[in-house]
């Protein structure tokens, strides 16, 4: 490293692509935040290649671009431009540290991999090809919210499990159950029940997770004939969960968790299945409940119990999806009211019931009040039985329901950074389609130039599109006619561009504080040595906590906006 | 006289040989019209210069002729020639005075009479000014701009603008500024009102967009929505009959004006449409408050340089900005 106090704050690597992607430079931020620069290098290594590699194509490329980095420097510190602006000197990570790096990122799923056998030189060799997925790295600050939802749902047995196979990647049955009982130790929160130790507590939410669908099995990727042999490297295979090893007991696993295991109790429960947390099942139950939420916001004056029922709707669809494996998408969104029934929480039920007519009537009483709701529209009849009211199916227009939470986001965002009447404009455009500056100007009641200066900077933004309609053959722009519209699918890409930078900028900046703020840390750690110093040093501390603590919650704001917008 | 072909015409006694081309005086004959209708007889001794414009300008001021009567009608009502005679003397009379005024409408001829005293305004008027008197006139209530004026009249702006200050000065033209286009000049007929593309309408004050009387007005029409029928809802006429009410506006607002407003309130989100009312009419009710999953603020992180301004807090928190030897690799 060099001595140059400035270069310690460094976070890119030699590989990072330039900011035309926010969505690639926040994922390589973040991957850089949890794992360190090494395992960020192999990320921006694979995004740079684009497609899939070989490990041996990661490490030549790694080693070319240091090394053109490296002559790089040379020559600035020739040429003597400046001594201050020295490039910090990235150490050359060797082809371990890379296949380390690498096998991190596999664990975690931000890598996927494909097998190809192919015959070279009469010699059948299994070649490993890697893909990045930027979608699945932005999601590692993410963690915390699927843990909450756990714990709400779960409680905190179901959330130490849930955080310790986030953390981890991917983990056995018996290596996730036993550091879970740890964790649970160390914070000291009783189990769930007198009548079982922590193992089994554990174990039976273990279960419970797996049925839930929030947890998932590591499937392994199957080789397209035969074993040619050699392993990309050693490790590879301990991740994939293969099938004959699932009963296999390792050595040095706790014996009485191998042996509840064992007991039949648990039989979705191998020792050694491979465990990882499904993520779109946390994004299909926040949504339900984000969408529940929305429904019961706009509706709940009108139709008792909307946000609840659309709520335990969605919660089934999620189910199905995950846990059932229903991959048919028409049978997941269909369900009746017996269907929903146990999505519902207590209250709602006891209040339905407690209705005349008993609980299937009243449900779908406001399940048919909900469909003559169309702005925007919540829940379709899709069959009708007469006289069954129970048998009768819906479904839920979540996309509907998603894209009017979008939308009201894209305004929100314009309001914010371009005032009211940008905001009224682009809802007037997204009400009423194309139209031209004056008109927009009448219905906004704004002057037509201050119109035109708005449009124009919306257009600048990418909020808006502009179609020009020459009215002759010739370019002639006093008789062209400027039409201004609205494109919800260039709006939604925009708008989450605009997130992502903001989110990478909160980060960068809170990077930068925890950089500028170290000595502080080290000196409250330590211990003043003189009070008046210690007295400024609290001061700055406290001062320095407040700005992290906004800057936290600056991009916990930004990420739910984010989850809104792109994994809805 | 050499080079002319003398006509020989038969005549009739008691009728002129008249050359070709020559204007004819041509009297009654006395014995014909004693032979003929006794009217006639009694017309021909009453008819006179007076009495023809006397009845001319009754026919004219009749009520169905009050927009210019026909050619067809006047030879109706003067079929003699005396009175014809009379009715061209009486024509050219009014027209000099400006008391009559000439149209031509599917080939057909129309008199106007036009009022003593709007006439009397005319007086003294030359060619030149009645020409831009009329360009004007044509254009209306929208006004024409004197660039326009110059064009179709096709004069130097030096003696365009001596008729513009003359006629000015005779209170028969004024000046006016457009709200889409404040430095142009515009002229229109001085009785005349402005349109409403020329002055904004309502929504201007001057030549200014007036922002605070919208925004009083918006707010007045969300309090009227929140506090009557006890927040149950408020169609745009009993806003309207509020407004008049109270006397919100100077100008009472047409119920085009009222929706207008309530609109750009609907834009907003702060009110939406809720259940008809008994007469059928939608009822307005305020916006129920909907979390967007956005609270973040501070977009101005967005620009380039946001890592190099230190951000400020109410309470005195300071995060300082980077340094500029930072974001190297």
């Amino acid at each position: 490293m060099s001595n140059n106090q400035f270069a310690s704050f460094n976070p890119t690597t030699a590989l990072s692509s330039i900011a035309h992607d926010p969505l690639v430079t926040l994922s390589s931020n973040c991957i850089r935040d949890f794992f360190g620069p090494t395992v960020q290098l192999v990320a921006d290594c694979l995004q740079a290649q684009g497609g899939a590699s070989t490990l041996a194509q990661i490490i030549n490329t790694i080693k070319t671009k240091l090394e053109e980095r490296g002559r790089t420097k040379e020559r600035v510190e020739m040429i003597k431009v400046t001594r201050l602006r020295t490039i910090s000197s990235f150490g050359r990570p060797s082809a371990n540290s890379i296949g380390a790096a690498l096998l991190v990122l596999i664990q975690h799923s931000i890598v996927t991999y494909t097998k190809t056998l192919t015959v070279i030189r009469e010699k059948k060799k299994m070649i490993y090809r890697y893909k990045f997925d930027p979608d699945r790295a932005r999601l590692l600050p993410r963690y915390p919210r699927y843990v909450e939802y756990t714990k709400k749902s779960m409680g905190e047995i179901g959330a130490a499990l849930i955080e310790e196979l986030l953390l981890q990647g991917r983990m056995r049955t018996v290596d996730a159950v036993e550091q879970t009982v740890e964790q649970l130790k160390q914070l000291k929160s009783p189990p769930a029940s007198d009548r079982y130790t922590y193992r089994e507590a554990v174990l039976g939410c273990f279960g419970r997770l797996v049925q839930g669908g929030y947890i998932e099995e590591v499937t392994e990727v199957k080789d397209d004939g035969g074993d040619a042999g050699e392993t990309e490297f050693h490790g590879l295979d301990t991740l994939l969960g293969n099938e004959e090893s699932k009963e296999k007991v390792d050595s040095n696993d706790n014996p009485a968790t191998v042996s509840l295991l064992q007991s039949g109790q648990y039989k979705s429960l191998q020792p050694s299945t491979v465990w990882k947390v499904n993520i779109r099942m946390f994004h299909d139950s926040l949504r339900a409940v984000s969408l529940g939420t929305l429904v019961y916001e706009i509706y709940g004056q009108k139709v008792q119990f909307a946000g609840s029922m659309v709520a335990a709707a969605l919660k089934l669809a999620a189910y199905k999806e995950h846990a059932e494996g229903d991959k048919n998408f028409e049978s997941q969104k269909l369900f009746s009211t017996e269907n929903i029934q146990r999505y519902l929480s207590k209250p709602v039920f006891q209040d339905l019931e407690k209705k005349p007519g008993g609980v299937n009537l009243n449900m779908y009483k406001t399940l048919l009040e909900l469909c003559k709701c169309h702005h925007p529209q919540v829940v379709q009849q899709v069959e009708v039985a007469d006289g069954h009211p129970e048998n009768a199916k819906f479904q839920i227009t979540t996309s509907r329901l998603v894209q009017f939470l979008q939308d009201r986001i894209a305004k929100q965002i314009i309001l914010d950074s371009h005032g009211e009447i940008a905001a009224r404009v682009y809802a007037i455009l997204r009400a009423k389609g194309s139209l031209e500056s004056d008109t927009i100007a009448e219905i906004a009641m704004v002057p037509a130039k201050e119109t035109r200066e708005v449009l124009h900077r919306l257009y600048r933004e990418k909020y808006i599109a502009l179609f020009n309609l020459n009215q002759g053959k010739q370019h002639n722009p006093t008789s062209m006619f400027y039409i201004w519209s609205v494109s919800h699918a260039r709006t939604l890409q925009h708008t989450t561009d605009s997130v992502c930078t903001a989110l990478y900028n909160m980060r960068l900046r809170r990077q930068h504080e925890v950089e500028v703020g170290k000595e502080w840390i080290e000196r409250q750690e330590h211990g003043a040595e003189e009070e008046n110093e210690s007295e400024i040093d609290k001061l700055k501390f406290t001062q320095f906590c407040k700005g992290m603590e906004r800057l936290d919650r600056a991009a916990l704001q930004l990420d739910e906006t984010l989850m809104v917008l792109k994994d809805y | 006289m050499s080079g002319r072909k003398r006509t020989s015409t038969s005549v009739q006694s008691g009728r002129k040989r008249v050359r070709i081309g020559t204007a004819v005086k041509v009297k009654a004959d006395p014995a014909a019209a004693a032979a003929g209708d006794a009217t006639t007889a009694v017309d021909t001794t009453k008819v006179s210069q007076a009495s023809v414009k006397a009845r001319f300008e009754a026919l004219l001021n009749e009520p169905q002729y009050k927009n210019g009567a026909p050619n067809k009608v006047i030879q109706e009502n003067f079929a003699t020639k005396e009175e014809q005679k009379y009715l061209v003397e009486t024509i050219n009379e009014l027209s000099r005075g400006s008391r009559l005024t000439m149209s031509k409408m599917d080939n057909q001829l129309f008199y106007t009479i036009v009022d003593e005293e709007v006439a009397q305004k005319y007086q003294g008027l030359d060619a030149n000014d009645r020409l831009v008197l009329q360009v004007i006139e044509k254009a209306g209530n929208k006004g024409i701009w004197t660039k326009e004026i110059r064009l179709q009249t096709n004069m130097h702006p030096q003696p365009l603008n001596k008729i513009f200050k003359h006629l000015e000065q005779r209170r028969l033209i004024k000046p006016v500024k457009s709200v889409n286009a404040k430095a142009k000049k515009l002229y229109m007929l001085y009785d005349l009102r402005p349109s409403k593309e020329i002055t904004g309408g309502v929504w201007y004050s001057g030549l200014e967009f007036d922002h605070e009387f919208i925004s009083e007005l918006r707010t007045f029409v969300i309090q009227c929505i929140k506090k009557l029928n006890d927040g149950k809802g408020v169609t745009m006429t009993e806003i309207k009959l509020k407004m008049k009410q109270v006397k919100v506006s100077k100008v009472e607002l047409t119920i085009e004006e009222v929706q207008q407003l309530v609109q750009t309130l609907v834009y907003d989100n702060l009110i939406e449409e809720g259940p008809l009312s008994n007469s059928g009419e939608v009822r307005f009710i305020a916006a129920r408050r909907i979390s967007t999953m956005c609270d973040f603020k501070w977009w101005d992180c967005l620009s380039p340089d946001f890592h190099f301004r230190p951000i400020r807090f109410e309470d005195g928190v300071i995060l300082a900005a980077h340094e500029l030897h930072h974001h190297t690799a």
